[in-house]
């Protein structure tokens, strides 16, 4: 009897680990993840968050498919160099790389990401059920193509949300501003409560800091919530030197200065993250995706005070932002980095992932009951959900233009000085659009 | 004593010997600047490629077409002028008074060390720091106290003036520990019986300094003023921490201009014509001031 227990419980032992093979296997679609056992690939990612999430899983991708992967993590800037400089020379240095949204144009034209779409209907490399690619809200899969092709695959969706502090809002009995004019008239409560000594914090803040990927890209952003775009990229024509130019510049430079706190002009995005988990900001516009900076209980002294809805729009909708996953034209292993890809993207580990960074591209994880426990507050979701479906233009024109990094830092070299005081707002769209005119655009007074 | 010829044997061993080295020269200095000046020739996008030959355009473009690269230039050349002259007279002047035989050894080791702090933390560190902890109006402490005796914040994101006098004041600090050490050893290594003669004709300290020890560590100034002016010239770190060439264009050196042009506008053939130029200047500046201050001669 004793004999035949053992027996019972060898077999049992034996199912339970098949069933755990099989499990696994299905799991993770119905392809051969081996099929490319012994490849090494080279990665290249931006420093930030979600990739320390990434590298840190990337042991469980070796351990799935045999292949050895590199993964090397660079600030953004020099993240971008560094693959520019890989796609230009043609060397295929990077077998995969992030590619963050206004650079999708830059590397997509002159063809040095791979079209994706091959990888993807091809069924010995690809579980389409199981990858689920319609999980994407079609504006944010539309992020990941340039012209025809699929180029890269999202991996987070990021858009601006106006944070707010709801304890100073109950406390002078304030709701979030909605619309351009709202903010205005908060940010000038808030200030006049700073002064009757009712607050500490400074009203508000965007970024002035000149940069196309500073202030730059908060002024345009802003600007196209308000329905305005300083140029049109596909005409060639600047706008900047116009009345509603220069009512636009007038808005959001007025706004830093008046309600902002002094020396902000200085400020990169770092250091308004800094200021307001130290608490020493009432409103700021800024990135869904950094919520995890202010509710982190051991450094914030906000965490659990923030409020998140959408920012104040009025004729306009938010650029989308998204960082994708990209295989680089000219890299020699392309069918075991599209496994990489798909890895990295897959439904997976973007479920598992997604409570540790907070803005996922795929839809379905926003009802995951982990992911709601990890986020602040059902607000934030809803804000994010909210601007998904309604608050984001995929098609923003400035975005997806390899000149925009070039007329960006130009015209937020002129909102700079106005900041400074050492232009009128008037002097410095007039220098602006000298400055665009200059590189090839057309104004439109001609 | 007869002074053997060498052969031509003898040559061409030298030759062989050298070159290693020279052709690791060669590769590491000469190859690149020969490319930048090729692809200055031409109208290189790197998300346009390939660059099409355009001769001498960038250049035009640049010296005539360009005030913003005009106003780098010249930024840069101030700029370095300025904090070169200034961290001379200081090293200079620390330097006289940790060689002066009044301060002992033991408290001359410890200002040394004490100076090179500053010197042995990497430069963009020290940026981080200056931007966020001292100059920052609402973090830190120069405009903390400022305000505790109600004197006005200094902000460098406002007007013409505060950025370059901020990144100054920090450069000054920073590299002027290199200055004092070049003029330091220059000063120990003047001949005691010079000062000896000169105490005993009864010379003042002033008189003792200008003109015993000027003189004599002239070449030794010239050389730390020529390394620290080339270093200046090519600052980069700082200014793109601090102020990233801002407010406006205000703080732009050619080092910014070239980046930015190469690596956010992919202009690679008009950022390598802008450092061709520079190169050029440098070149020029360097040769006329060794010139002026008769270098050779004093070598020799």
């Amino acid at each position: 009897m004793k004999k035949f227990g053992g027996l019972v419980l060898f077999i049992f032992g034996i199912l339970l680990i098949c069933q755990v093979a099989t499990g696994a296997e299905s799991n993770w679609g119905n392809i051969d993840w081996m099929q490319f056992k012994g490849t090494q690939l080279n990665v290249l990612a931006t420093s930030m968050p979600v990739s320390e999430v990434y590298k840190s899983k990337i042991a469980e991708f070796e351990a799935l498919t045999g292949i050895k992967v590199n993964f090397e993590l660079l600030n953004d800037v020099d993240r971008k160099k560094k693959q520019l400089v890989d796609y230009a020379s043609g060397m295929g240095e990077y077998d995969v790389a992030n590619v963050g949204f206004s650079n999708r144009e830059e590397f997509a034209q002159p063809g040095y990401m791979e079209s994706l779409q091959p990888y993807l209907d091809n069924p010995k490399l690809t579980d389409r059920d199981w990858y689920n690619i319609d999980d994407y809200p079609r504006d944010v899969l539309a992020g990941g193509i340039s012209g025809d092709k699929l180029v890269m695959i999202p991996f987070t969706a990021e858009y601006f949300l106006l944070w707010y502090r709801k304890d100073i809002f109950s406390q002078l009995n304030l709701t979030p501003p909605k619309t351009p004019t709202e903010l205005k008239a908060v940010a000038a409560k808030l200030e006049e409560a700073r002064k009757d000594g009712k607050i500490e914090e400074f009203a508000f803040i965007e970024r002035t800091m000149s940069g196309s990927s500073e202030g730059g890209w908060n002024l345009f952003c802003t600007a196209h919530r308000l329905g305005f775009d300083f140029v049109d990229f596909k005409d060639m024509v600047s706008y900047a030197n116009t009345p509603k130019g220069i009512e636009i510049m007038s808005f959001y430079t007025d706004l830093c200065k008046q309600y902002g706190p002094p020396g902000s002009a200085n400020w990169t995005w770092t250091d308004i993250g800094a200021a307001a988990a130290q608490g020493k900001l009432a409103m700021v516009v800024g990135g869904n995706a950094s919520y995890a900076y202010l509710e982190d209980k051991n450094t914030s002294k906000v965490a659990g005070k923030m409020g998140y809805v959408p920012p104040p729009m009025e004729n306009g909708k938010d650029p989308l932002w998204i960082w994708g996953w990209a295989i680089n034209a000219k890299s020699k292993n392309k069918e075991a980095a599209w496994l990489l890809v798909q890895w990295l993207t897959s439904p997976n580990l973007i479920t598992g992932m997604a409570p540790l960074y907070g803005c996922p591209a795929r839809k379905s994880v926003y009802s995951l009951p982990e992911y709601i426990e990890a986020m602040p507050s059902q607000e934030f979701i809803d804000s994010q959900l909210w601007m998904m479906e309604n608050g984001i233009d995929p098609d923003t024109q400035f975005l997806l233009t390899p000149m925009y990094g070039e007329v960006a830092d130009l015209v937020s070299k002129e909102m700079n000085a106005v900041v400074a005081g050492i232009k009128t707002v008037e002097q410095a769209c007039q220098d602006a659009e000298a400055a665009l005119i200059k590189i090839g655009f057309k104004s439109s007074a001609q | 004593m007869r002074i053997q010829r060498t052969t031509q044997e003898d040559r061409r061993f030298i030759l062989w010997s050298i070159f290693p080295s020279l052709f690791a020269v060669v590769l590491v200095g000469g190859v690149p600047v020969l490319y930048t000046f090729i692809l200055s020739l031409k109208d290189y996008q790197l998300i346009k490629p390939p660059g099409v030959y355009i001769g001498l355009g960038n250049y035009i473009d640049l010296l005539m077409n360009n005030p913003r690269y005009i106003h780098a230039l010249l930024f840069t050349i101030l700029f370095a002028a300025g904090a070169v002259v200034i961290e001379i007279v200081i090293g200079f002047l620390v330097a006289y008074v940790l060689a002066d035989e009044e301060v002992t050894s033991r408290y001359s080791s410890f200002i040394r060390t004490l100076i090179l702090i500053p010197f042995v933390v990497a430069p963009v560190v020290v940026s981080y720091t200056y931007k966020t902890l001292i100059y920052d109006v609402t973090f830190g402490y120069l405009n903390y106290f400022l305000q505790l005796v109600h004197l006005p914040v200094f902000d460098l994101s406002q007007g013409i003036y505060n950025a370059p006098i901020g990144i100054l004041i920090m450069e000054v600090i920073l590299r002027t520990p290199f200055v004092t050490l070049i003029l330091f050893a220059g000063i120990s290594s003047i001949d005691a019986s010079i000062f000896d003669a000169g105490a005993i004709d009864g010379v003042s300290w002033w008189k003792r300094m200008y003109l015993l020890t000027l003189p004599n560590i002239k070449p030794i100034i010239v050389v730390a003023f020529a390394f620290r002016f080339m270093d200046a010239l090519k600052m980069f770190d700082e200014i793109y921490v601090i102020t990233g060439g801002g407010p406006g264009y205000v703080t732009e050196n050619v080092s910014i201009f070239a980046v930015r042009y190469g690596f956010e506008y992919f202009r690679m053939g008009y950022a390598a014509a802008s450092a061709f130029i520079f190169l050029i200047v440098v070149l020029v500046l360097i040769m006329s001031f060794l010139k002026w201050s008769k270098f050779e001669e004093e070598m020799v």
